[in-house]
Formats: structure tokens, C-alpha cells, sequence
């Protein structure tokens, strides 16, 4: 019976990683879509000319993917990645790296 | 016996001293100098207004606005000519950033740069 218990907590514990798997979906994604060349896996700038991510808001670094997917913010690297990135590639990256 | 620098006894701990006291004014200038730096980006902060949405320390009142506290301080003088340049129609930042010389957003970059909330 105490096996049972143990066995099924185990269960439990397994489902909740297996649902809260928002951190690796990001995590994957960024490097995927090449965010960490230049944010890093963090969200820490590898050179001091890019920005740190890590610090930012979850809503502005959102509003930041959209304005640069539609032009509307220029950058001649950012332009480019964010034409790859679907709305929802934008929420899980942003929640990914912002808070 | 003749006094001559070559006997004096006391000559390794009055040089030590002068050593001490010259390398504590160099500290207390140093942090004198950071002191002003500190004194004049806040002052610039307040008075191009960056503290109303970005707030005091860089942490902002909303989350549509960007924190730039602790920022790195090249993207951020990269940031404020960007805007300055008037590369982006009709964000609010324009108004604010051609207001500024290049001397000022060094300064402000650099301000923010170093803060953290």
C-alpha cells in the first residue's frame, strides 16, 4: 500500500513537470530562433552593445517582437528574426526571457 | 652623526605615511568623482523627465515602458540616437530624445547603466 501511495505521488509529481514544461519550450526556442547568439541563454547581452533581456518586462519585450516583426522598430539584425516568429513564438520568448 | 636620509631611521615609515595619505586621497577623489557623476546623471534624469516613466532607479511604472536600470550603457546611447534620429514615427521617446546632445546621453546612459532596483 505504501508502495501504491509512493507510486502515485511519483505519478503526480511527473504530471506537474510534465504540464509546467513552459521553461523548456522557451528555453528551446530561443535557440532555436537564435535569440541566445546575441541574449545569451539568460538573457544577459554577450556584448554590451545588445541588451539585456533578463531585466526587461514580459509585456515590453512582447510589444518590442511585434514592432520589430512589423517594421515599425528598426534594426537590422532584430527585423529579420522576428519575420520568423509566429504570435505565440513571441509570448513564449518574451515570457521566456522577461518577468 | 650627521643626519643624512641614508640613517634615518624613521625614513621607511615616514615614506609609508606619505604612501598611506596619498593613496587615500586618491580613493577619496575617486569616490568624490563618482559621487558627482552619480549627482549629475540623477539631476539630468530629472530634468529630461527619463524618471517619469522609467522611474528613479530605472525600474518602470509600467510594464509597457522598459526598465533601463542596470541596462547596458552602449545599447542604451545607441537607444536614445535612435530615437533622437527619429527612426521610429510616433513613439513617445522621439520628443524627449532630440532634446539631447550626445554629451547628455553618454551621461544618462551611463546613469542608468549603473543602477539596479
Amino acid at each position: 500500500m505504501k508502495g501504491f501511495k509512493i507510486a502515485i505521488v511519483a505519478a503526480l509529481v511527473g504530471l506537474g513537470f510534465g504540464c509546467s514544461s513552459e521553461k523548456p519550450e522557451g528555453a528551446a526556442l530561443a535557440v532555436e530562433k537564435g535569440c541566445v547568439a546575441c541574449h545569451g541563454q539568460d538573457g544577459k547581452g554577450i556584448a554590451i552593445i545588445y541588451p539585456n533581456l533578463d531585466l526587461q518586462w514580459e509585456e515590453y519585450l512582447r510589444l518590442q517582437l511585434l514592432a520589430y516583426r512589423s517594421g515599425k522598430r528598426e534594426n537590422a539584425i532584430m527585423n529579420g528574426i522576428a519575420t520568423t516568429l509566429t504570435d505565440e513564438d513571441i509570448a513564449i520568448l518574451a515570457s521566456h526571457y522577461g518577468k | 652623526m650627521v643626519y643624512n636620509k641614508y640613517n634615518d631611521r624613521f625614513a621607511l615609515i615616514r615614506s609609508l605615511v606619505t604612501l598611506l595619505s596619498a593613496s587615500v586621497m586618491f580613493l577619496l577623489s575617486g569616490v568624490a568623482q563618482a559621487d558627482l557623476e552619480e549627482e549629475e546623471g540623477a539631476e539630468l534624469a530629472w530634468k529630461y523627465h527619463c524618471i517619469t516613466c522609467h522611474g528613479e532607479d530605472g525600474l518602470a511604472d509600467s510594464t509597457r515602458y522598459p526598465n533601463i536600470g542596470g541596462q547596458n550603457q552602449m545599447y542604451l546611447v545607441s537607444r536614445l540616437k535612435y530615437f533622437r534620429d527619429g527612426k521610429e514615427a510616433g513613439n513617445q521617446m522621439n520628443a524627449q530624445a532630440v532634446l539631447l546632445s550626445d554629451e547628455v546621453i553618454e551621461k544618462l546612459a551611463t546613469y542608468f547603466s549603473k543602477k539596479s532596483y
